[in-house]
């Protein structure tokens, strides 16, 4: 009878490895990501497989890279190098939304504790701790090294929804955020036109703002300087201008083998008598309501700010304050321009949407500060 | 403490923190701009 169930686990984990692997190929959700997580999860569940256990590859990869936080800083690397903080430096302003967009990480946050209320109720309602409500609130930060991150340190055992759910939402960001700002905008304020003006920013600045973020930040949380420090690197490898060889290894080279190595090693956590929980249909929910959270909290918070403002901003720019770039600030533009075709919103969004890469690591980090 | 007690601790901290930081970040990047304005009008990298 045990083997019977077993084998119907089995059967349910190749099905949803090949749900990812089908998102990844037919409708290009994040395939860099969810492709190889899909096709681990198939590897890890076949029985007596050799890719798992003490001398398995992905078990290896597991511990080179995952258990001691390896890859989710190298992939930083290669994102800070991938990054153009441009549209950012000229608006500094923009960075607020990219604190507001966090907003989702701690509602969730809250939300996991409360629902752990419910357990005593219904049993199949999990009491998540503290450290494993944080790490599914970080799905909210829209950022999967991040969540990664913070979840390899907090929640291991919970590594694997967290990540599938993290980048799947990622990638449906032009589904979940139209409804939620819709819901909160009216097509006036939908319609306000931003002016934008395009001007130089000196090498000196933007060499100095990956130097002067690290410190800061560094100064202020310790413990961000992983995250924060490998992506300011990535960025001061591009924007330096003399080592353009290392940028563009950087942006391919190392981007492309971790993220191999990332997807594939997140896949071998899937084990199937530890993923075919009642817990892991819970992070896939609240991940949703994170993403939907830190949309409104972007959105609500550039409405409170038109309060006081004389020049409005238009409220969906707070929305592209998430950390999921570039596909939020195009929803954002592209929204814009469905209301009032003379709409050009790209920039001002692209501004926050790189605000909000920053905003979520500072979250991450104030996060893995605040909850010993 | 309550893990419900700590996480209303960690949640209002943590946001105001994440404020606090990236308005850091925004008085240093004003500073950075008024020290070094860009001379070359056709750098636009």
């Amino acid at each position: 009878m045990q083997l019977v169930v077993d084998y119907w686990r089995v059967a349910v984990m190749f099905a949803i490895g090949g749900v990812l692997i089908y998102l990844a190929v037919k409708k290009e959700y994040e395939p860099t990501l969810l492709l190889p997580i899909g096709f681990g999860a198939i590897l890890t569940n076949i029985p007596g497989s050799s890719a798992i256990g003490e001398h398995g590859f992905l078990t290896i990869l597991y511990r080179a890279g995952i258990e001691n936080e390896l890859f989710p800083i190298l992939i930083f690397i290669a994102v800070g190098a991938m990054i153009d903080f441009g549209p950012l430096l000229r608006r500094p302003f923009m960075l607020f939304f990219g604190a507001a967009a966090q907003f989702g990480i701690f509602a969730t946050l809250m939300a996991g504790l409360y629902l752990g209320k419910l357990h005593g109720v219904a049993s199949f309602i999990p009491a998540f701790t503290l450290k494993q409500a944080a790490s599914i609130g970080i799905i909210g930060a829209a950022d999967g090294p991040t969540s990664i991150y913070v979840s390899g340190l907090f929640a291991p055992e919970l590594l694997g929804p967290i990540t599938v759910a993290a980048y799947s939402y990622m990638s449906l960001v032009p589904l979940v955020q139209p409804p939620v700002i819709r819901l909160l905008t009216t097509p006036e304020e939908r319609r306000i036109h931003m002016e934008y003006q395009e001007f130089a920013v000196s090498k000196a600045v933007r060499v100095l703002f990956p130097i002067m973020v690290t410190l800061i930040a560094g100064i202020i949380a310790p413990i961000s300087v992983g995250l924060i420090g490998s992506l300011m690197l990535g960025n001061l490898l591009r924007e330096s201008g003399v080592v353009d060889r290392l940028s563009k290894s950087a942006q391919n080279e190392l981007a492309n083998i971790v993220t191999l190595f990332l997807g594939i090693a997140i896949g071998s956590t899937m084990v199937a008598e530890r993923f075919l929980q009642p817990s892991t249909l819970f992070i896939i929910l609240m991940g949703l309501v994170a993403f939907i959270f830190d949309t409104a909290g972007g959105v609500i918070f550039a409405k409170t700010l038109n309060l006081f403002l004389k020049r409005k901003v238009n409220p969906m720019i707070g929305a592209a304050g998430i950390s999921a770039f570039p596909m939020s600030a195009r929803v954002i533009h592209k929204m814009g321009i469905e209301e009032d075709p003379t709409n050009y919103l790209l920039m001002h969004a692209v501004g926050a949407n790189v605000a909000g890469q920053v905003g979520s690591i500072i979250a991450g980090a104030m996060i893995l500060a605040l909850i010993h | 403490m309550n893990e419900i007690a700590e996480g209303w601790r960690v949640s209002g901290i943590g946001l105001l923190s994440v404020f606090g930081v990236l308005l850091l970040f925004y008085v240093m990047l004003q500073v950075l701009m008024k020290l070094f304005p860009n001379k070359d009008e056709n750098d636009s990298h």
